[in-house]
């Protein structure tokens, strides 16, 4: 039994750190949890590393408030709408999914969610510079195949910025399928079930948004 | 109705029930079905059933953060947060750690409610019986005290309790977890009947089952006549439930006790000191804190039934010091806040399923399946010397959603939106819950030189895992990943556990019973050795902890001490 240990300590420490992190915004995301059912509930464990880590009651996170300019949020749009585009259904941008990454930022996430969100915007910011265009002006082509390189977390990256990447992404995904769209118009949503049974996947279509 | 909820009073009750939750509100129905007349306590505001549920059915884009809970209130709740149930719309029902703060002298995660209901309205409703393995493990191996009591006296108590609380499962006929008396049980998916089936096939020391919880899966008409109704298999237990279909204190205990004309209610009443009156022996009554008016008062009872959850209750009474009692009320053994307890969990393997695309399922199921405990059993089992007693298993068989799959997809564009259009692979895991064995030297104290805003003093919490805890922890998920490799469950990934103890809320101990009134606080009917009115019938009062979740036995324990109790004050022998 070594052999699978050792494959889950093989992930990368930072990789892991921000599987836990993201892991916050899903709830019980990064392995399934008998026990965590809620949504929204949190997957603690980077909390209870910290516990016995330091042998100290864990201290809440201290972030604090950060500004997001009308350009900034202008380019969360563009980019969440590449990442989750318009196609029989409304993308991310109908779900004004941008909106949900700023107030994310603001209200709930830790200092490193906050720099993840940072770090991959000046990061296409850079891009656009380098290119002496608004990155509104800039070809979605070049764009898209610039998310695609942070997506596939390309040797030739910075590995931090892979991870910021991945976690933004998550961000995205999160926003769009909480959203009614995302939710309803793309996937399966129902409040109030009535009961629960085994079905074939065809008798539904497609995934439940709702949490299992 | 309004004048079940009073502030003062002057009456002198037949008992005092401090606490609401799972126990308290046990305590308090099955007095007042004896027609005493009852007050009940608690030290949180009122919360009432159906109109106080403000998080439930909400959906998520209609949450400010999508059911994330701000910084601010997370920094205000930095203890609770760490809670699987803990989200915006269920937070309302935890307590604030930075108002009610404790002393870790290690880490220990006290996890409480701060309403009417307690912890009742936040559960995660497993609910299983214990046997005479668990009753007689004390005894057999020598650590701790034997419990006084075995299985033959607690059976009719549970089958009492679980036809007022709504038992979901099926008969099974295991002995380490007798059967309950059983609504229907959920529908395994079929995934999971595949892994029931090769599990039967491989082992005959272990069987897979489907887990036990308190939800009305068919309501009886005693369910219906409370306004409980069906579950709706919504699966957002916490945020309250309007159905009534998972049992708490609001759905069940409180309108059953209501309705008997003997119930008195006063909330935000944190109760300081059991009063004691040497004169008599007997506890007098409770002097209470009003967290409302900032006032003290007291209340007088003919008996006092302590339910105000492990530390709270302990807590209380290490406060209750005399002259005669100067270590706290009928606590001359010492042993009074010693033995504290918490089950050892999620230590745990899991891994991907193959196959079974077709496979999904209707609905949100509140439970998952269960495994009952097959390590070193008196008869058969697995024997394990790596640690003493033993360990069941909680698990579940379902597919990835959007969630997990998030990160783990790679892509982006239409192509990552049109893979999210479908669940992802199907996961297996086998999650421990495991005994841990009473310790001396994991003990409770009060600071009496630091109040808290109510006047009672910090609790300092000094608890860690020990040799044989820490043993079990390790052995847990390579048992659990051998098991599911044999099975077919491929890439398993292993995981240890962290979480220190109190994680798993199943704290007990602190105020145990016995046979020995040198060694324990209480005895076979959860009565104190030394001060016969006085009862401590939460989790307490526990020599050991066994495997299983613990409410159901916390009721049981409950109903039969009230029974007994009744039946002292009614012949006056207390």
């Amino acid at each position: 039994m070594k052999d699978l240990s050792d494959q889950f300590i093989n992930l990368s420490q930072t990789r892991r750190e921000a599987l836990k992190n993201t892991a916050k915004i899903f709830g019980g995301a990064v392995s399934i949890n008998a026990l965590a059912f809620g949504l929204y509930g949190c997957d603690n464990s980077a909390e209870s590393d910290k516990v016995v880590a330091s042998d100290k009651p864990s201290k809440p996170k201290t972030a604090t408030k950060l500004t997001y300019s009308a350009d900034d949020v202008k380019a969360l749009d563009l980019l969440s709408e590449l990442i989750l585009p318009a196609t029989d259904t409304p993308g991310a941008s109908a779900a004004k999914v941008n909106l949900f990454m700023v107030d994310y930022s603001q209200e709930v996430g830790s200092e490193w969610e906050q720099k993840a969100i940072k770090n991959v915007l000046a990061h296409f910011y850079k891009l656009a510079d380098d290119s002496s265009k608004k990155i509104t002006e800039m070809d979605t082509n070049k764009l898209f195949a610039e998310l695609e390189r942070l997506d596939a977390a390309d040797a030739r990256l910075d590995k931090d910025l892979a991870t910021d990447f991945n976690f933004f992404k998550g961000l995205v995904i999160a926003g769009y399928y909480t959203s009614e769209i995302g939710a309803t118009k793309e996937l399966k949503y129902n409040a109030i079930p009535g009961g629960y049974r085994p079905i074939k996947l065809s008798e539904v279509g497609r995934a439940w948004a709702n949490p299992v | 109705m309004s004048d079940v909820y009073i502030k003062k009073a002057a009456q002198v009750f037949d008992a005092i029930v401090v606490g609401s939750g799972i126990t308290g509100g046990i305590a308090a129905k099955e007095l007042c079905e004896r027609g005493l007349k009852v007050l009940m306590l608690d030290r949180g505001r009122k919360v009432e059933h159906r109109k106080d549920y403000p998080g439930e059915g909400i959906p998520p884009w209609q949450w400010p953060n999508r059911g994330r809970v701000d910084r601010k209130t997370q920094a205000e709740q930095h203890i609770q947060s760490r809670n699987y149930a803990y989200n915006d719309a269920t937070n309302q029902f935890f307590i604030n750690d930075k108002k009610n703060p404790y002393v870790e002298k290690k880490p220990f995660n006290w996890l409480r409610g701060d309403q009417l209901g307690g912890k009742s309205l936040l559960w995660h409703r497993a609910s299983y019986r214990m046997s005479d393995l668990d009753f007689g493990a004390n005894e057999r191996d020598g650590v701790g005290v034997d419990w006084p009591i075995r299985y033959a006296d607690v059976k009719p108590w549970y089958e009492h309790v679980e036809k007022f609380v709504g038992i979901s499962g099926a008969a099974a006929n295991i002995d380490v977890l007798p059967d309950s008396v059983f609504l229907p049980p959920f529908e395994m998916n079929n995934v999971e009947k595949e892994m029931q089936k090769r599990i039967a096939k491989r082992y005959n020391d272990r069987q897979m089952i489907m887990g036990r919880c308190a939800h009305l899966s068919k309501p009886t008409q005693q369910h219906l006549d409370l306004g409980r109704v069906q579950c709706q298999a919504r699966n957002e237990c916490q945020k309250g439930c309007s159905f009534g279909a998972y049992y708490s204190t609001q759905a069940g205990a409180l309108p059953a006790a209501i309705a008997t004309g003997n119930l008195s209610v006063a909330t935000d009443a944190q109760v300081r000191e059991v009063l004691y009156d040497a004169g008599s022996n007997r506890a007098k009554g409770v002097l209470v804190f009003d967290r409302e008016t900032q006032e003290t008062r007291e209340y007088f009872g003919k008996m006092v039934f302590m339910c105000g959850s492990t530390l709270g209750t302990t807590q209380v009474l290490m406060n209750s010091r005399s002259d005669a009692f100067p270590e706290g009320i009928g606590n001359t053994s010492g042993v009074l806040g010693h033995y504290l307890m918490d089950h050892i969990y999620n230590s745990r393997a899991d891994g991907r399923v193959p196959g079974f695309e077709d496979e999904y399922y209707y609905g949100r199921r509140p439970v998952g399946i269960y495994v009952p405990r097959f390590q070193n059993l008196v008869k058969g089992g697995m024997k394990d010397d790596r640690y003493l007693r033993g360990f069941a298993f909680q698990g579940v068989g379902e597919r990835y959603g959007w969630g997990q799959m998030a990160q783990r997809l790679s892509g982006v564009g239409a192509g990552l939106k049109e893979n999210l259009q479908n669940p992802g692979e199907w996961r297996f895991g086998l999650h421990g819950s495991g005994e841990m064995l009473p310790d001396y030297d994991n003990k409770v104290s009060l600071d009496f030189n630091d109040l808290d805003a109510t006047g009672m003093p910090k609790l300092i919490v000094d608890c860690e895992w020990k040799a044989n805890d820490l043993a079990m922890m390790k052995a847990i998920p390579e048992i659990s990943a051998e098991m599911l490799e044999s099975i077919g469950v491929k890439d398993i990934e292993m995981k240890i556990s962290d979480d220190p103890p109190g994680h798993a809320i199943h704290e007990v101990g602190t105020a145990r019973m016995g046979r020995d009134p040198k060694t324990s606080y209480l005895n076979a009917h959860n009565q104190n050795h030394e001060v016969p009115n006085l009862f401590v019938t939460d989790g307490a009062a526990w020599p050991s902890c066994g495997w299983q979740n613990p409410s159901l036995t916390f009721m049981a324990l409950t109903a039969r001490a009230a029974d007994f109790a009744s039946k002292q004050l009614a012949d006056k022998t207390i």
